[in-house]
């Protein structure tokens, strides 16, 4: 038997003192034993920096903790743990996060088989604030194998993406990828850009298992992206990062992608007008009904788009909007797609 | 030219090398400028300049150009070609890992400076060591060759000190580029190193952050006389990110931005600004609506339109906007309408400048 690989799991911070232990432990007792854990503190207030230096103390060897005198935000907590990795997998896990006990063992093991992956995506579960996890139909409805580019092509068509815990990277393939990982949503969708970059190049695993626990929560930054009509625009914004990344390798086959996923933000604005007007937020509703005409002038051809016309147009009518609703379910993922054509199930 | 500068300046003047000067200039086809480009560089009266040149694996003349350049001013020139065309950061960072001035600028290579820009800004920075950098005014040039310069953001030349400058980038309809600014080295590089490995030197607005990220910690010289010429390209495709949408929401992300950037500073009266803001780029989206509607782009204008509702539901009040959609209901009396929105696109341009920010300290007049 080989000697199992290091992995470094880095662990970013802000005030989620409170997850904080589950999360080590879930990291601490994987069925995987090669494993150095890099923490980073972005001047938490509450209690998280002395559970940091009580773990390390406990498992001296395995950690390596930093802390920020100012919250620099969550680019320079990650940084201080970049540089720092010595193995040969890494992945990025937030604090309020979990992972599951086989997480490490299985991803591992695909990725020393399968040289020509860059990294390896696992479906995720969902941990509210009560603790009860919540699950959702996987992305692919198999584990398998996605060889370059087509991946990247999948990046610019769905508009859900993975979120950054779900992801673990050959530590090779990400530092010659971060070179060039520079656009304008980096600091928000930066991991997205460097995956979709990496998916450019190298094959992708999926494994349709969910090996982790994403935990939603009030403060969620995605519960503001919301507000803010980011969940759209972001992904509008990365589409055309994408596309020029896609054509700067001569993959004119994902950058021809761009139009229709436009199309596809658009329509995306039109669910998340019915979510809004779900939790009664009428205003909200209204605003992304607007974005999606501004986005793709077309969408004023589709039924949605009309139906909400004639909902903000009766004034909210409580019969309209009720029909409304029933007739669009909520955006959550309801089935699991076939890979891409010429994927390897695993 | 050049002689009579190196000559020793008179004896009532202390004896001090003035620091170097570091310009930064990156090409991407720009090779019919360039000559121009240089030679302001080259002529500026600040005696002690280094330029730095990264060309983006131009296809015209432009690395022909830089070669004699170099050949003429050995001392002068540090120049380096990409073969394959990469981003603007990445051109940036063999320039910046090269540098030696105390000061920089970047240029673009198809700007120019006028020939005391460096000497005017260089003083104040030399004056005020807890300033990161002096901002300055700019000339635009058109595509006629013409010479504009519209009022300057502020209406006099002054330090402004720690976060007062913010409420600019929250608040100006055009934020300043990068040519507008001669950065203290330290102050950048250490800014660049908390902000991403990459100093942030990113294709679209990478820049602007690291200038909020700087003017939340350090006192910014502004200079309200023009002294770099920027010149405007049409755009002459109308699918892409820039001449689309796309220029409007990329002011909406870096607003979001520098909102969180604040707050990180503990700058919370700043980050209030972010109503303010949002309302300004959706005010911005109704004038490109109204500006599209006078050119006859009938789908562009009500994207625009549109997009201004999106952001702001107050813009619905907005007598403008108000015009635009009775049109669309019922579409009449254009020519009126023209007219009446040309008038209202003619007054959005800025004629006032604005007082400096409580606080500040004026500037002698040079």
């Amino acid at each position: 038997m080989k000697q199992a690989p290091l992995v470094s799991i880095i662990i970013y911070n802000y005030n989620y003192g409170r997850y904080l232990r589950e999360c080590f432990d879930s990291v601490l007792k994987q069925s995987y034993d090669s494993i150095e854990i890099l923490f980073s503190d972005n001047a938490s207030s509450d209690e998280s920096w002395e559970i940091a230096v009580e773990y390390s103390k406990r498992y001296p060897g395995k950690f390596f903790i930093a802390r920020n005198r100012n919250n620099f935000g969550q680019h320079a907590n990650q940084r201080n743990c970049y540089v720092n990795i010595r193995g040969k997998y890494f992945c990025i896990l937030g604090s309020d996060d979990v992972l599951h006990a086989d997480y490490l063992k299985n991803t591992i093991g695909l990725l020393e088989n399968h040289l020509d992956a860059g990294f390896a995506i696992v479906h995720k579960s969902t941990l509210n604030d009560a603790g009860e996890i919540i699950e959702e139909a996987p992305f692919y409805d198999q584990s398998c194998k996605i060889p370059a580019p087509k991946q990247a092509a999948v990046h610019m068509m769905a508009t859900i993406n993975a979120t950054i815990t779900q992801v673990i990277y050959r530590t090779q393939c990400a530092a010659e990828t971060t070179m060039r990982a520079t656009d304008i949503g980096t600091r928000y969708h930066g991991s997205r850009i460097l995956d979709f970059d990496i998916a450019c190049q190298h094959a992708t695993l999926y494994l349709n298992q969910a090996l982790v626990y994403h935990r939603v929560h009030g403060n969620n930054d995605g519960l503001e992206a919301t507000e803010n009509l980011m969940d759209v625009l972001g992904s509008y914004v990365m589409n055309f990062d994408f596309a020029e990344k896609a054509d700067s390798f001569g993959l004119s086959e994902v950058s021809q992608r761009l139009h229709p996923s436009i199309e596809k933000n658009a329509q995306l604005a039109l669910r998340y007008a019915v979510s809004a007007l779900r939790q009664s937020k009428h205003q909200l509703a209204k605003r992304y009904w607007h974005l999606a005409y501004a986005l793709h002038p077309d969408v004023e051809n589709l039924p949605l788009y009309q139906q909400l016309a004639h909902c903000f147009s009766h004034s909210h009518e409580p019969s309209v909007v009720a029909s409304l609703l029933q007739e669009y379910p909520t955006l959550k993922r309801q089935i699991s797609y076939a890979p891409p054509e010429g994927s390897i199930p695993l | 030219m050049q002689q009579a500068l190196m000559t020793p300046p008179p004896m009532s003047k202390p004896l001090v090398t003035p620091p170097l000067v570091s310009i930064v200039i990156y090409n991407r086809n720009h090779g019919k400028y360039l000559a121009e480009c240089f030679d302001s560089v080259l002529n500026q009266s600040h005696p002690n300049i280094e330029i730095l040149f990264a060309d983006n694996a131009s296809t015209d003349d432009s690395w022909k150009i830089a070669c004699d350049y170099t050949h003429q001013y050995p001392e002068q020139f540090f120049i380096l070609r990409n073969h394959k065309h990469s981003d603007l950061a990445s051109s940036l960072k063999s320039c910046l890992s090269n540098l030696r001035g105390k000061y920089f600028l970047i240029l673009g290579a198809d700007g120019r400076l006028d020939a005391d820009c460096i000497e005017k800004a260089v003083k104040p920075l030399e004056a005020h060591p807890d300033a990161c950098m002096a901002l300055m005014h700019r000339h635009l040039i058109a595509e006629d060759h013409s010479v504009h310069s519209e009022a300057p953001f502020y209406s006099a030349s002054c330090k402004i000190l720690p976060p007062q400058l913010t409420t600019m980038y929250l608040l100006a309809e055009v934020n300043p580029s990068i040519s507008q600014i001669l950065y203290r080295t330290t102050h950048y590089i250490g800014a660049a190193a908390m902000e991403g490995a990459d100093g942030h030197g990113t294709r679209k607005l990478g820049h602007r952050i690291l200038d909020f990220t700087l003017s939340c910690s350090y006192a910014v010289i502004y200079l309200n006389e023009p002294l770099v010429y920027q010149r405007m390209h049409a755009q002459a495709d109308h699918t892409g990110f820039a001449s689309g949408l796309g220029q409007l929401i990329a002011s909406y992300f870096l607003t979001l931005e520098f909102c969180d950037i604040a707050q990180q500073f503990g700058h919370t009266q700043v980050s209030q600004g972010w109503n303010a803001s949002v309302a300004r780029i959706a005010a911005l989206s109704l004038k490109y609506a109204a500006e599209h509607f006078v050119q006859d782009h009938m789908p562009l204008a009500k994207r625009f339109y549109y997009f201004a509702a999106a952001l702001d539901p107050a813009i619905e009040q907005h007598p403008v906007f108000q015009k635009l959609a009775q049109y669309w209901r019922d579409p009449q009396h254009k020519a009126a309408l023209i007219q009446d929105l040309n008038a209202y696109c003619l007054s959005q341009h800025r004629t006032v400048s604005h007082e400096p920010p409580t606080g500040s300290q004026l500037l002698p007049m040079h």
